[in-house]
Order: structure tokens, then sequence, then C-alpha cells
């Protein structure tokens, strides 16, 4: 999976080139519009993370350029504006996806992998893990061949957690998936740990071996 | 009271006894005049009765004086004196002999001698004539007085106005003025009166200045929360690599969960100020009618794990199906803030119960058993350090934004907020059957 990191600010560019290298994404960097524009041009990838605040022009522009292009990538917009409005522009411009800052690593690498799972057309739709098979198209969720049934949020959360395969996420990055939009709503950690403690259980109970293991108690890892 | 009718006042006032002092004085001295007149005349009478003594006989002249005269010349002999006294004058009333009225009369009484012999001679002049004249003298100057005065005031009051009217249109466009319409009112500079084109010029350069720093507060908070959006980003994503760390220990992992809360917390506080200023600022200004009970419902699911999580039990009563205007985006703020302050500040084991009526909404929850002080909804006055002390401050200003009326009220064990607002249209008719499975006590 390659994707192309369009960030103006380098320790962000580099936090993400490094955490999503480490997630299995071959990682290309652009620090400016015109750098962007000429490595899309020149090489294809899978998706693109686009700042749309960059100093030398708007990324509205360049998402519209590939737009009009044709371009296959698939695109993230990370921005400072997180306003709903904001939201809304990204989207009907056509980005795939829109993240506010600050968002988690494990987010983003989450969303992109959602974005170029959506893209592959045709493609295998089924992700394995261990004893885990999730069946993307009907949402369903296999271990030894058996069908675990999990709810709307424990799935997600599943998705979550393969999407950060043997790293270490942090109770935030997971609470604030959980709770989307709302994610103003609460410093509490209830409602994450019922739902965890919930697909633990239904996963152990179908035999899977417990590969959701608590860090010191400030995050968790999916090992397979 | 206005400034004109203060100052007229003042003046009517003033008028007013001047008129009254002024009359009288005005009217005995018209009237000592006419006495001194008169008994000058009578002073010229008498030097004429002392120039026919010389020339006729008294008794001749008392006949004569008698035709002359009539009434006003009495002749009294008397005997003969040890000094001759001087002049006397008098007022007195005599019946008039036509209509037997009492009629002033202005009296000289002297002793005059012919010869040896002497007389008390009395003179006198009526003065019936004079007082009627008085009267209409001192009535017309009263009167020339008193519309005198009405004109100056009527043409002061007149005059005024139109001196005043720069000041009362610039009072007029104070009164219009609203900081949120981002541009500030013209004052006219172009005015005769000095003190007027100063006060506009003042008037403006305050307007600009007010309208200007509330811009910049704005601008100033947009910009802080994009700008610190990025930093806390990074810092966010060296905590998330620093935990993929092996050699990370339970220490480090403790430091940088903390470090992790407080930029979160960091971000949620510049969310919500930027959040709170823009309703401020009136940017959500694109209303509709919102469904509060869809509202509601929406919100519900989302939440439900949450208040099982919390082992909070739940009820929600509706009673009709209100619309209100507003902005759908704020709708869902306000449902979500008063909904989430109800679950955090809840107890474990507590109870939330929400009750919809045709203008009223009412979110409850069981909590401390004391009631929040006034400041609640002021801003960073969370009383249990959850959350960022912004949420009830939004919702107040949401409420103040969409002309909602909030109020806080405690009932031992409830903390109950209500919202009373202007439903659009009531749903009534659907009510009874729709309320029956709604009205179930929800988890």
């Amino acid at each position: 999976m390659k994707i192309l990191i369009v960030e103006d600010e380098i320790a962000l560019q580099q936090s993400m080139l490094q955490y999503l290298s480490a997630a299995g994404f071959h990682c290309d960097h652009a620090t400016h519009f015109r750098e962007a524009l000429q490595k899309l041009d020149e090489k294809d990838y899978d998706a693109v993370v686009l700042d749309i605040m960059l100093p030398d022009g708007d990324g509205l522009l360049l998402l519209k350029i590939l737009k009009e292009d044709k371009k296959q990538e698939g695109v993230l917009v990370v921005s400072a504006r997180g306003e709903v409005d904001d939201r809304i522009r990204g989207l009907k411009a056509g980005a795939d996806d829109y993240l506010a800052k600050p968002f988690h690593m494990a987010e983003l690498a989450a969303r992109l992998q959602a974005i170029i799972r959506r893209r592959q057309f045709g493609g295998m739709q089924v992700l394995e893990a261990g004893d885990i098979k999730v069946d993307l198209d009907s949402r369903e969720v296999w271990v030894h061949g058996r069908i675990v049934n999990l709810t709307r949020k424990e799935y997600d959360l599943l998705l979550f957690f393969l999407a950060n395969k043997n790293r270490v996420i942090s109770r935030e990055a997971l609470a604030e998936h959980l709770c989307e939009a709302h994610q103003d709503w609460f410093d509490d950690y209830d409602l994450l740990y019922a739902h965890i403690k919930n697909l633990k259980k239904k996963l152990a109970e179908q035999g899977c071996m417990d590969c959701i293991k608590s860090v010191y108690g400030i995050g968790y890892k999916f090992i397979c | 009271m206005r400034l004109l009718t203060r100052s007229t006042r003042i003046y009517i006032i003033y008028a007013s006894i001047m008129m009254l002092i002024a009359i009288p004085i005005f009217y005995v001295l018209i009237h000592e005049m006419f006495i001194q007149d008169v008994d000058e005349l009578l002073m010229h009478n008498k030097s004429l009765l002392l120039k026919q003594i010389q020339q006729h006989h008294f008794d001749e002249l008392r006949s004569i004086s008698k035709a002359n005269w009539q009434t006003n010349l009495v002749v009294q002999p008397i005997p003969k004196p040890l000094e001759i006294p001087k002049d006397r004058w008098l007022t007195v009333y005599d019946s008039n002999p036509i209509n037997q009225e009492q009629v002033p009369y202005r009296v000289l009484s002297t002793i005059l001698a012919d010869g040896d012999r002497y007389y008390r001679v009395q003179i006198r002049m009526s003065l019936i004539d004079s007082e009627d004249l008085i009267r209409s003298i001192v009535l017309t100057i009263g009167m020339l007085w008193a519309l005198l005065l009405l004109g100056w005031i009527g043409l002061s009051r007149f005059q005024s106005k139109k001196l005043w009217q720069p000041f009362y249109d610039a009072l007029h466009q104070l009164k219009q003025f609203q900081l949120n319409q981002h541009t500030a009112p013209q004052f006219a500079t172009q005015l005769n009166i000095l003190e007027f084109q100063e006060l506009n010029q003042v008037l403006n350069l305050l307007t600009h200045h007010i309208v200007s720093t509330y811009q910049r507060e704005k601008e100033f908070t947009e910009n802080m929360a994009h700008e610190m959006q990025t930093p806390l980003t990074v810092m966010q994503s060296q905590i998330e690599l620093l935990l993929q760390d092996t050699y990370l220990n339970q220490t480090h992992a403790q430091h940088l969960q903390f470090l992790h809360q407080a930029v979160r917390r960091l971000s949620r506080i510049s969310r919500s100020l930027l959040l709170l200023t823009r309703i401020e600022h009136h940017q959500f200004e694109e209303l509709s009618d919102v469904d509060l009970h869809e509202e509601i419902r929406k919100n519900l699911l989302l939440m439900e794990p949450l208040i099982e999580a919390r082992g909070l039990t739940l009820l929600y009563q509706v009673n009709a199906y209100p619309r209100v205007r507003m902005h759908p985006f704020l709708a869902e703020v306000l449902i979500s803030n008063l909904m989430s302050n109800a679950v955090r500040h809840n107890i474990d084991g507590g109870q939330i119960s929400l009750e919809l009526t045709a203008d009223r909404l009412c979110v409850a929850n069981t909590g401390v058993s004391q009631p929040l002080d006034d400041r609640v909804f002021d801003r960073y006055r969370a009383g249990t350090g959850q959350g960022n002390g912004l949420g009830l401050a939004i919702v107040r200003e949401i409420c103040r934004t969409a002309n909602l009326h909030l109020h806080y009220q405690f009932q031992d064990p409830w903390h109950k907020f209500q919202i009373h607002f202007q439903p659009v249209e009531a749903v009534t008719q659907d009510v009874m059957q729709a309320s029956i499975p709604n009205a179930q006590p929800k988890v």
C-alpha cells in the first residue's frame, strides 16, 4: 500500500511517516504544494494524506487537480479546521475522508486502510489476523469457522485493532474512535472498558486466543 | 423626562412666578401713579377755588360751586381753629347717587378762610372710571405677557427640536447598533453645531474601535484554536510513537498518559472556546425547524451504551413532538451537552429523567445532594473537574441565540435543567397514540 503524505509541518510529517511505515504502509512525503503535485504526477499511490493548509497553495486546489486528472488515489484530508462546514467543504471537494487535527496516528492508519479497501474493487474483501477472519462486505466475523455475533461498536473496535496490529493503541485513541463525532464528551473510559470486555469475551467464547492485551493500563495491543 | 420638557418646564415655572409677583406690583404702581395724578388735579381745583374766593364772596361761591361741581364740593363753616391744619388726602367710599353703589372717591380736605370766617372744604373726585381703566390696562398687559411667553416657549421648543435633531439621530443609530453586524454605524459629521459634530466624531471612532476589537477577538480565538491543533497533533503523535517503544516501562507509561490527557484537554478547550465564540458571533444563522424528539432519540442511541456502562437508569417521557426554530447543529450540540452533563455529573447507579412537552424540555439527573451555585452556566465552573467546564456555558449561549429560556433548579435529589421554547407548531393530535410506546421507561 503506497501512500503520499503531504504535510508542511515536518515534525508531524515525520511522525506520520514513522507510524504508518511501521503499520505496513509504504510512505512517501511532500512538504510543498509543488512537490506534492510533482510526486503525484510521477508515481501512482493508493492514497494521499493531504493537509489542506499548505504554505504555498490551497490543499483543496490540489484535491481539485487530482479529481480533474481522474487520478485513482483516495484522499484523506487532514486539517486544523474541524468545524462542520469545513468538513463538508472538504468532502464536497472530493475527499474520501476528513480528519480534524489533533488526530491519533491509530485513527489515521484505520481511516487510510478503510479508504484503500473501499477503492480496491473486486479485491479480497476479507481480513485475516490470527484466528480471526473478517468479511468486510457482509460485516461478519469468524473464528475457527464459527461466526461471532458482534454489535456495531464491537465490530468497529475490532477493525480498529486490525488496522493497528501489534501496535500499542492508547485508551484515548480508542475512546475517541468509539465516540465518533462526539469526541468532546468524555474522559470517561467506562464505555471503552465495557466494549473491550464484551469483545474479548465473545472472541474467547469461540475459542480465539487472547489477542487483545492491556499495556500498563494506558492502552491496548492487538497481537497476532 | 425629556430634555426639552425639562427645560420648558423650568421656564414655565419661572415665568409663572414672575407673573404672579409682577402683576400685583404693576397694579399697585399704576394705581399709585393714578392717585398722584388725581391728587394733582384736586390741588389744581383747590387753587382755582382760592382764586375765586379772592374775587367773590364765599356764600356766592358756594352757590356757584353747587351749580358747577355739584356734589364734588362740600363746604362747611367751622369756628376759627387754633392753627390751620395742613391739607389732608383721603380715599373714601360713598354711595353713588344714581344706583346707590359704593364708589371710591379721592378727597382733598382743606380749611379755607374768607376774611374771618373759616370753612372746611372737601374737594372730591370719583375714582370709578380710573379703577376700570387700571384694571383693563393690567389685564391687557398681562395678556400680552402671557402671549409673549407662550410664543417664546413654542419658538424655543421648535428651535430646540431642530437643534437637538442630530442628537436624536445619533441616539437612534446607537440603539440600532448591533455588534454582530460587523459594520459600525456611520454618524453624520457634517453638522452646523460644533458640539454634535464632535460627539459624532467621537462616536464614530468609538464604534469603529469596538467593532474592530470584537472582530479581532473573534479572529484571535479562531486563529488560536486552529493554530493550536497542528502542534497538538505533533505532541500526540510523539506520545503514540513513544508508546510503541519496547523499552517503555510502567512509570514512563504513566507519564505519557498524563501528557496525553493534557493534550486532549487542551484540544477540547480550544474547540469549545471556538464554538462559543462562533455562537456569540452569530455564525449559525441558517435556521430550520428542528424536531427535538428526533434529536434526543439520535443522542440516546449514541449514549445508551455509556449510560449502561455507568449503571444509570434513564426515563424518557414524551408528551408532545414540538419543533423548534433553530440551527440544527446547535440543536444537536444543545441536546448532546445537556445529556452528557446529566451522565457526567451523575452518581453511580443514579437516574436520568428526560421530559419533553409541547413547550418545554426538562433534563434532570441525580447527583451531589446540594444545589449548584448561580454561576453554574459560567465558563470553567465545572464542579467535579471532569469535562472542560464549557459544556453548560455553550448550552446557555445556544439558548440565548435561539431565544430559548434556560432554567436550573435543584429538587433533592434532582438537578433539573429546563428549557422553555416557542414551538413552531405543536403536534398534539397524535400525541395520545404516539406517546404510549415512547413513554415507557427506557433502559
